[in-house]
């Protein structure tokens, strides 16, 4: 009985919630929801197509072609050149486009690599596909760099993918380009994809790549080479950019041969994205360009303040400055650094609820993710009680 | 009292853009059509650009009873900030004074409900136009198709009469249209018959590769272009783009295209 979902958990993050629930006055730092409502443009977006009455009815299984339109417009100002008939899909949320993705180019017994610390549920997602994920630790001492001679040992007969997001969830560091190309040069050679799931593509706060003297200018992509087309898989939600985690919507682009096998997935899981949700994701991508500007300057002021806090606990914490997203993943420095109990107690103790670090993969252990997506008073109330228990 | 503002604001922008219409007298370029209007736009106002012809179009697809008059006025969306609109209000009136308005603009013609496209067209008469494609999109407003292409034939019959329609004839429907007699037409796809007509278009790892064979001064001409950009939609845009290209220098282009009053 169960056998597919015996080794499956709830996510930890999703654990931590619930036990959360149990005590009135927590506050939480756990989940990775923005503190923000959707931007009212969007909503004006999705009331007009209400009125029109267009929402109640499938789309076409890859989505609503005006807004495919929109998204290969959107990546050619990213230089990433897709044909939205062919290349894109609209999905019911990242994780429905990481599920399709993996059953589509896996099969039971492969494994897939996923550098970690990283988003817990890709492990579930793996093991639901009766694959093997095969973690490979990021070297926290190069600010959780990709360290390409592991994936080296790491790569077997059964390796079909390697799977990461950039920016990182949890440390908020990003994958300068040397590294990712290093990364590509791998899976070329060892015929392998490239999922990259970037979420928080938006959120970058400070501009990096310094440290190889690499373009110099915002997030590079491999979906941004032509030569990887037909290795990589890219992902992208609406949920965080947007402040739209409930509307579930998101959309993964790559080479027509791919994206054709993945739509037989996609349908065959959710027929189509919420349509309701695709015209917000329009209303996102036609009027909300400010409102994005005005979240990624507010992340950025959180990101400082958290900072700041966590400065002011130097023998409980250390930690490094995450230049996107919105998550801190400090390392617990006292004797007991399990991070299980330490959030256990915190919770306990403070009512301040955070993930502990090994819910990210086992080099996460001795960590914990904070998240700065919740409003500035949360995080100056959760760190008041952590100054006081400490 | 939202829909009364809405009411003023459209007539206010209607005015001043068939005003500063009159004035400036630029060539129009219509484009309409289910879908691939904005990588048409792009397409020849890069083409246009290139060749040394100020030509703009606007960033978004403005294309509807307010956002046609934005993009002819060249002014950002108030959206729905009754104080961002009154800014748009005033910087309307100092557009008209504009000392580098464009030669030509390149516009999108969006419709949705029945009598949508009369009211574009009683803002701008077009040069020349373009129907990209015509499918069943945005067919819910209107009861049937033939309700849907009287649009596009409205469009046609309204073109002036020394301009220029560009048709795909790869699209079923489009060649069903009622056309005019006196219409300068030029089609592209495809099929056999097309006036411009894309006989290969080969995907690579990297790019298309596109054959296209026409008449340049009564000869056929085959001619191969490159495009880094994969789908059909951008071998349409391509095409669209150098029959424009074509046309103005074969009818002189600066007879065609009005000059500028400053």
């Amino acid at each position: 009985m169960f056998d597919r979902t015996k080794n499956i958990q709830l996510s930890i993050i999703k654990q931590m919630e619930l036990k959360a629930s149990h005590y009135p006055d927590v506050i939480s730092l756990a989940q990775g929801i923005p503190s923000f409502d959707t931007p009212g443009c969007i909503k004006r977006r999705v009331e007009r197509a209400l009125d029109r009455g267009v929402v109640a009815k499938y789309s076409l299984s890859p989505g609503l072609p005006e807004l495919r339109e929109l998204i290969e417009l959107s990546l050619a100002e990213d230089n990433m050149y897709y044909d939205w008939q062919n290349e894109i899909i609209v999905t019911a949320g990242s994780i429905e486009a990481i599920t399709a993705t993996i059953l589509t180019i896996t099969v039971p017994g492969d494994e897939i690599i996923i550098p970690e610390p990283t988003y817990t549920s890709y492990r579930e997602v793996i093991c639901l596909a009766g694959c093997k994920p095969i973690f490979v630790s990021l070297d926290e001492n190069r600010g959780w760099a990709l360290d390409i001679n592991k994936f080296k040992e790491a790569i077997t007969d059964k390796t079909r993918a390697i799977f990461y997001c950039n920016p990182n969830n949890p440390t908020g560091t990003i994958y300068n380009k040397k590294q990712l190309l290093n990364l590509a040069d791998l899976a070329k050679r060892h015929n392998l994809y490239l999922i990259s799931d970037e979420v928080y593509k938006d959120f970058v706060f400070t501009p990096t790549y310094t440290d190889n003297n690499a373009d110099s200018c915002g997030l590079f992509s491999l979906a941004q080479v032509k030569n990887l087309r037909k290795n990589v898989i890219r992902i992208f939600s609406f949920s965080k950019a947007y402040a739209m985690t409930g509307w579930r919507v998101a959309y993964l682009h790559s080479d027509e041969s791919i994206v054709k096998e993945i739509l037989k997935v996609h349908d065959s899981l959710v027929t189509c994205a919420p349509v309701i949700s695709q015209y917000a994701a329009m209303g996102a991508l036609e009027m909300a360009e400010k409102d994005l500007l005005y979240f990624v300057g507010e992340f950025q002021k959180r990101r400082d303040l958290i900072c700041a806090r966590l400065d002011r606990m130097p023998t409980v914490f250390d930690y490094i400055k995450p230049n996107s997203a919105y998550y801190v993943f400090p390392r617990i420095k006292l004797k007991n650094n399990n991070s299980w109990q330490f959030v256990l107690d915190l919770l306990d103790k403070i009512q301040v609820a955070v993930v502990p670090g090994i819910a990210f993969g086992p080099h996460g252990e001795s960590h914990v993710r904070l998240s700065f997506g919740r409003s500035e008073k949360n995080i100056n109330n959760a760190f008041d009680r952590m100054e006081k228990y400490f | 009292m939202k829909i009364i503002f809405k009411i003023i604001l459209q007539y206010y922008l209607k005015y001043l853009t068939k005003f500063i219409l009159f004035i400036y007298k630029p060539t129009i370029i219509a484009i309409a059509g289910s879908a691939n209007k904005t990588f048409v736009r792009y397409e020849i106002t890069r083409i246009l650009n290139k060749n040394g012809i100020k030509t703009r179009t606007n960033n978004k697809s403005f294309n509807t009873e307010i956002g046609l008059p934005l993009a002819v006025l060249n002014l950002q969306s108030g959206y729905n900030s009754y104080k961002k609109w009154l800014s748009v209000i005033v910087k309307a009136l100092f557009n008209i004074f504009s000392s580098n308005y464009p030669r030509v603009l390149v516009l999108e013609l969006g419709i949705s409900n029945p009598g949508d496209m009369k009211y574009l067209l009683s803002i701008i008469k077009p040069d020349i136009s373009i129907i990209t494609d015509i499918t069943q999109r945005y067919l819910e407003s209107f009861n049937d198709m033939d309700i849907m292409a009287g649009e596009y034939e409205l469009l046609i019959k309204k073109t002036k009469l020394s301009g220029l329609i560009i048709l795909n004839n790869d699209n079923a429907r489009i060649n069903k249209l009622l056309i005019p007699n006196l219409k300068n037409i030029i089609t592209f796809g495809f099929k056999d018959g097309s006036d411009w007509r894309i006989t290969n278009a080969v995907k690579t790892e990297y790019k298309q590769l596109i054959n296209i064979n026409f008449s340049d001064h009564n000869l056929k001409v085959t001619k191969q272009y490159i495009l880094e950009r994969f789908g059909q939609h951008h071998v349409y845009s391509l095409t669209i783009g150098l029959i424009i290209n074509h046309y103005l220098n074969e009818n002189n282009k600066a007879q065609l295209l009005p000059k500028k009053i400053h």
